[in-house]
């Protein structure tokens, strides 16, 4: 991004009535162009937010993450340069570059980090802190040659490396790559001499832009890709099974075709990260399954799912898989070696993302795996990761078994699975899960609002706040927790701003007991539901309207008689953990 | 109108988007408010990455008007 185009973008204004995203940006240089850049890149971003940079003063490191604790903002960027760890490291400053020095220059350092750690964790407790450490190249102290690493300068790296490691560690501090950033900012064209002394702005455009889309991309981590669809000949094997036979496909070393191994093993790794694995394939089912049964192949076959083998047109097989993921095309990657079926399945789902298997070029392929690593990035992994194949395996089982049950016979169906629901709040053991539901379920969502952590934070601490996360599991299996509710108690009426299933936890009318457990444990005679209508959230206002006279077109109240007399027959047993009220605001 | 005219022009309009087309070449930092020291760095920037020049210390003191900046640029471009 080149600074005339960041500035245009940071100018931008936001939709009308667009909530803010306030980061705080702390650094000890002049903040200048990074701040633009900063600016720019989360407003690509977050298009729907008014993004708002505050910076604090100039030589100040500390103070500014003091200043960032006490800010209020959303989410903090902190840059930490040589020179925030000893002056003497800058070129601002003139403490000497002799042999004498550096030692103490090692010390200076080490108890600095130690010192901006502390301030970090603390700044942390009150925002998510994106933390870039330091990208500039030393200045030249030693005494050796410049293609020999000395010990001072391995001691200096190794403390920022203790730094960045320990802070990683922190909860809410998010740790920007060197890697990524050494891949496109190599280190001998970072540092801007001149900026840094006549503005005290030490970076080259070029290199302020590569750090502030990393930061950016940590404060505001766009939602992962929920699902991958591939081909199987000539992208997760090479060779045409229907030519070649099971036993012609290869996927080796010897035979040059290696790089087929390596997707394989990426797409196991996605698998057991918790990504959906279909395929879409033209091919005659039978053999396809053969060949997925081959014990060499490096990801499982019961990682795979579905499996839509047949002649038909791809786009077709596709639609069949978003279906029985029940994900949106937005969320998912196709990869096929054929230009011709990506273009037809683009053509049918624009919003996918679909991405050429390069078969003869093992360079492109590779970068391949690292883009879709990268769209498949997530902050944590969490239990549900792994149930989540199974889980929608069980899922299409449950759904074939309700479709099947007699016309008005769902009830006796639902009755016999022996299903279990687990209600908890949201606590230490749930809000990682609870926090991803929210900004990430489309279908069944009140309003399709997302949370920011700093946001989602401050609704479990209002006064009156009610917190709910929803488990489930029945004779099919376990789904893991599954909905998610957040809300407030103001007199007899309980409001509901936040509540997501997911779309894996339709048909088992885990919705109604939720109502009907709020109703019941709350002791209030309303219900009232911050529902806005979304391109996506039909499921959710379907459910509203059964209790409602008519619409919901906006906000509304579910009366407890109306609830009761209306609600299905339920026969889910229920388990409940604690009180749903958060812990925080019970008297 | 010269490239280097409306490339110039161009990069005021980013760094001060307030101001027209047609004030852009009389614009001067005593006549726009907005033209404060950061302004100048960031014009200097916007104007270096533009033109793949780089301006010197002392060549910041022409970055007072528009007319002392484009001569500063046609004496740089004649020179290369």
């Amino acid at each position: 991004m080149k600074l005339s185009e960041a500035l245009k973008i940071a100018r931008t204004k936001p939709p009308a009535g667009a909530g803010k995203l306030k980061v705080y940006l702390a650094c000890g240089f002049t903040p200048l162009h990074l701040e633009t850049f900063l600016a720019a890149h989360l407003c690509q971003l977050s298009p729907e937010r008014d993004v708002e940079i505050q910076t604090g003063s100039y030589g100040d490191l500390r103070g500014n993450l003091a200043r960032l604790g006490e800010s209020r903002c959303d989410a903090g960027a902190v840059v930490v340069e040589w020179s925030d760890l000893d002056p003497r490291l800058g070129l601002r400053s003139l403490g000497g570059w002799g042999p004498k020095i550096l030692e103490d220059i090692e010390t200076n350092v080490a108890a600095s980090a130690s010192r901006l750690l502390r301030l970090i964790e603390e700044a942390a407790q009150a925002a998510p802190v994106a933390l870039c450490l330091p990208t500039l190249p030393l200045p030249p102290l030693s005494h050796l040659p410049s293609a020999q690493a000395g010990a001072h300068e391995l001691a200096l790296q190794r403390a920022a490396q203790d730094f960045a490691l320990k802070a990683a560690a922190v909860p809410g501090v998010r740790v920007t790559s060197q890697q990524r950033l050494n891949e496109s900012s190599p280190l001998a064209v970072r540092l801007d001499v001149k900026s840094e002394l006549t503005t005290g702005f030490p970076y080259r455009l070029e290199h302020a832009a590569r750090v502030a889309e990393l930061l950016a991309r940590l404060v505001q981590p766009r939602p992962p890709k929920k699902g991958l669809i591939t081909d199987l000949d000539d992208t997760l094997w090479r060779g045409i099974l229907g030519e070649d036979g099971v036993g012609g496909l290869t996927w080796e070393l010897d035979r040059r075709t290696h790089i087929h191994a390596l997707y394989q093993q990426l797409l196991a790794a996605l698998a057991e990260s918790g990504a959906l694995v279909g395929v879409a394939s033209k091919n005659d089912h039978a053999l396809a399954l053969e060949a997925l049964g081959r014990e060499d192949l490096l990801v499982r076959k019961e990682e795979l799912f579905p499996l839509e083998v047949n002649w038909g047109q791809k786009s077709q097989s596709v639609e069949k898989i978003l279906r029985a993921w029940n994900v949106s095309a937005d969320a998912v990657v196709f990869v096929d070696d054929s230009p011709i079926e990506l273009a037809e399945v683009k053509a049918l789902h624009p919003e996918m993302e679909c991405l050429l298997f390069p078969k003869d070029d093992e360079q492109a392929a590779y970068q391949l795996f690292i883009t879709l690593r990268d769209l498949f990035g997530k902050q944590e992994l969490l239990e549900e990761d792994a149930l989540r194949a199974e889980s929608l395996r069980r899922a299409a089982e449950f759904e074939s078994r309700a479709q099947d049950a007699p016309s008005g016979a769902l009830e006796d169906f639902l009755a016999h699975v022996e299903a279990e629901i687990t209600f908890a709040p949201v606590d230490a053991a749930t809000e990682a899960r609870a926090f991803e539901l929210i900004n990430k379920t489309n279908q069944f969502n009140l309003n399709g609002a997302r949370l920011g952590e700093s946001e989602f934070r401050a609704a479990l601490r209002r006064p009156g706040a009610v917190s709910l996360v929803v488990s489930y599991r029945d004779k099919f299996g376990p789904l893991g927790k599954i909905a998610v509710l957040l809300g407030r108690v103001e007199n007899s009426t309980v409001k509901v701003e936040t509540w997501v299933m997911s779309c894996r936890a339709f048909s088992r009318h885990i919705e109604f007991r939720c109502l009907e457990y709020l109703f019941e444990n709350l002791k209030v005679s309303e219900i009232e539901v911050a529902y806005s209508p979304t391109p996506r959230n039909g499921p959710a206002r379907e459910f509203l309207a059964q209790f409602l006279d008519e619409g919901p077109d906006g906000a509304c109240r579910i009366r407890r008689k109306i609830f009761m007399s209306r609600k299905p027959a339920l026969f889910q047993k229920v388990n409940s953990v604690s009180h749903v009220r958060h812990p925080a605001t019970i008297d | 109108m010269s490239d280097i005219q409306q490339r110039l022009i161009n990069c005021f309009s980013v760094v001060f988007p307030d101001l027209s087309a047609d004030e852009i070449p009389r614009a001067g930092s005593a006549s726009v408010a907005a033209w404060d020291s950061l302004a100048t760095v960031t014009l200097v920037s916007v104007v270096e990455e533009e033109f793949g020049v780089t301006i010197s210390a002392e060549e910041y003191e022409s970055f007072v008007s528009f007319a002392l900046v484009r001569e500063c640029l046609e004496g740089k471009t004649a020179h290369a």
